[in-house]
């Protein structure tokens, strides 16, 4: 994957924007595609598709 | 039962020698009467105990090797979190201490992620079967990121919709775009409303069982091949059609990613390991395994490329579609 100057250029402005806003959850992507925020969360599968793929031990 | 592709007896003896083992775990592991040499390499029948009993730095080095061959399920796809603290990946999650205590020392690290290869060794030591669905369920959590577009009254609407739509979807995205900049102050919106209707429908949930569109094996290529597409192909469910498609409908680029442009990681022996979707700046669209507890997800590029053995060769290989491909050749049945 190349990185081109206009690329590092972006990461350096998403890093210097996430530096200095002191956030952890919310980071700022700037890019021809616009200005992202993202923010970190957590996701588990449903009931339904826990298996149980042994019995307890005797 | 460990399998070592393609070792020798002499390079496995020396990976063994490499290791932080105590004397009774060197013996057994060095005893050949312990080990079945078969065509593909060599197998080791690794005892419950032994297992358990691994230093963290042993099992973080002895894993990395095992993680590199399919055939060990738990070591190639393992459970994992992306966390500083172990402890995060437990949290709330309303378990036991005692059976919290039995997975984390059996915890390894890998990159940015925390992993867990001994699921079989840790479920027939707990007895209630509704902690040891809690467990898996927990142990299934997965780190995703929320993403959301922020667009100003002064955005330049002709250039965020050139690259949300890919070429193609403007008349679709272009109505929603155009309203936001009229709100004071801008709107915040979730990308995911800018995604193909493969992504927007799929992102943040998991596979049914028996879905409404038929699906049976969906894995990071069927994700990265249907993201773009109006409907679902099934053919990519084979892995042959899969292989056919990357040859055919796709071309190799050197420039910058855009949005649907698909990565393969590639392998030392030529076949891919994994696919993801690029999205927009390092957030990519991806499904980690084929398995149900895996679900599609928006990862930032260095998590996912943090869960795979930094002592692996993976070469990233950046794909995209040619315009007008073919389709891919309809398999016999």
């Amino acid at each position: 994957m190349t990185t081109s100057p206009v690329s590092r250029l972006f990461l350096l402005l998403a890093l210097v924007t996430g530096l200095l806003s002191g956030q952890t959850a919310d980071i700022q992507i700037i890019g021809p595609w616009g200005q992202l925020e993202t923010t970190r969360i957590v996701i588990e599968p449903p009931d339904d598709l826990v298996q149980l793929p042994a019995p307890p031990r005797e | 039962m460990w399998f070592f592709g393609d070792y020798t007896a002499s390079q496995l003896t020396t990976l063994f020698d490499g290791l932080d083992l105590t004397s009774d775990q060197r013996d057994y592991l060095t005893d050949k009467s312990n080990w079945s040499f078969i065509p593909a390499g060599i197998e080791v029948y690794a005892r419950r105990g032994l297992v358990l009993g691994l230093s963290p730095e042993t099992r973080r080095v002895l894993y990395g090797v095992l993680a590199q061959f399919e055939r060990n399920g738990s070591h190639y796809g393992p459970f994992s979190f992306r966390a500083e603290d172990p402890a995060d990946w437990f949290a709330n999650s309303g378990l036991q201490s005692e059976t919290v205590a039995r997975v984390q020392p059996l915890l390894y690290r890998r990159g940015p992620s925390w992993l867990f290869s001994d699921l079989a060794l840790v479920l027939p030591d707990i007895p209630d079967s509704a902690e040891r669905s809690l467990l898996i369920k927990t142990l299934s959590r997965t780190t995703t990121q929320l993403v959301k577009l922020r667009v100003f009254p002064d955005s330049d609407l002709a250039a965020l919709t050139a690259y949300w739509s890919g070429g193609s979807r403007a008349r679709d995205i272009d109505p929603l775009l155009r309203s936001l900049p009229k709100i004071p102050g801008g709107f915040t919106l979730d990308i995911t409303h800018l995604l193909p209707s493969f992504a927007r429908s799929r992102l943040y949930t998991y596979p049914t069982r028996d879905s409404g569109d038929g699906t049976r094996f969906v894995d990071c290529h069927w994700t990265a091949l249907n993201f773009n597409r109006p409907a679902i192909d099934h053919r990519f469910e084979q892995i042959e059609a899969v292989r056919a498609a990357y040859s055919s409908e796709y071309y190799i680029a050197d420039d910058e990613p855009v949005l649907g442009d698909i990565f393969l990681l590639m392998q030392s022996d030529g076949s891919a390991r994994h696919a993801y979707v690029h999205i927009a700046g390092d957030i990519v669209f991806t499904k980690n395994g084929a398995n149900a507890t895996s679900p599609w997800i928006l990862m930032k590029l260095a998590d996912l490329l943090g869960t795979y053995p930094s002592d692996s060769e993976l070469v990233i290989r950046h794909l995209r579609a040619r315009p007008n491909a073919p389709p891919t050749p309809l398999s016999p049945d």
